[in-house]
């Protein structure tokens, strides 16, 4: 009798167990979203696919009017310095405010 | 006999408590190890695709700066960049093994996405290039090239995130 009761409390214990590690798993898979989304404070903090998509369609906007554009290029402004070979800064983000352009 | 037959049975009456202690633990144990390489797979997966789409994002971002400015040396150089990271998402998605047929098949979609994204950057290079060479007719048609694979790429993207969520 006494260790059927054991038994029982045993079997709760180990499901109770089981929930808590799934719920902590399920905390653990969001975090890493939220940290990606903090390294670039631009994006609108939305990592979702629907936000980037949307940035690579204006950028294909932007590229095809500037294409068509009959003004001439800023030739003086387009001087490739040592930076852009390298890139430098780019994984901060400065880049989409002035972008060094 | 008798006496073996007694002796079994006491053995038999002192494991039960443990077999009975243990089997639950065991059978909450063996059901997590199943649950969780499956969701450790298709989470990786999942973070390796928002932390590459994220990232082509920006370099499109950049490119799409350098385009208003009218800097095609620059956009070239960024076009490139985007090209480079678009290739690398397709090797890191490639490197990930999903645990589900849903999994797979974002996973399917994501790699299709990031190809047409590679195709974006090559264009988006030969669209500067041509504008350096003040070859405007070639410049635009690479430039709605670029846009119809941005918008094919970015429709098997969102599909991929879809799936995964």
């Amino acid at each position: 009798m006494t260790s059927n009761k054991l038994a029982l409390v045993a079997t709760i214990l180990c499901f109770a167990g089981g929930i808590g590690a799934a719920t902590a798993f399920a905390h653990g898979g969001s975090t890493p979203q939220q940290t990606t989304t903090t390294t670039c404070q631009n994006d609108e903090q939305g990592n979702d696919e629907q936000g980037d998509a949307n940035d690579v369609a204006a950028a294909a906007d932007d590229v095809e009017q500037e294409a068509e554009n009959q003004q001439a290029d800023d030739q003086q402004g387009d001087q490739q310095g040592p930076n852009d070979d390298n890139e430098q800064g780019d994984d901060d983000c400065q880049g989409d405010e002035d972008g060094g352009d | 006999m008798t006496k073996t037959a007694a002796t079994s049975h006491v053995t038999r009456l002192r494991c039960r408590p443990a077999l009975r202690l243990a089997a639950p633990a065991l059978l909450v144990l063996a059901a997590l190890g199943f649950a969780l390489p499956a969701y450790a797979s298709n989470a990786a997966l999942k973070r390796t695709l928002a932390t590459w789409s994220n990232r082509v994002a920006v370099d499109a971002n950049r490119v799409s700066l350098s385009a208003r400015h009218r800097h095609p040396r620059r956009m070239t150089t960024r076009a490139r960049r985007f090209r480079r990271d678009a290739l690398a998402a397709r090797s890191a998605l490639a490197a990930r093994r999903p645990s589900s047929a849903k999994g797979y098949r974002a996973k399917r979609l994501a790699l299709a996405a990031f190809s047409a994204f590679a195709v974006v950057g090559r264009q988006w290079v030969l669209t500067g290039q041509a504008r350096l060479h003040h070859r405007r007719l070639l410049a635009s048609r690479h430039a709605r090239l670029a846009k119809l694979w941005a918008s094919k790429g970015n429709r098997l993207l969102v599909a991929a995130g879809r799936l995964l969520r």
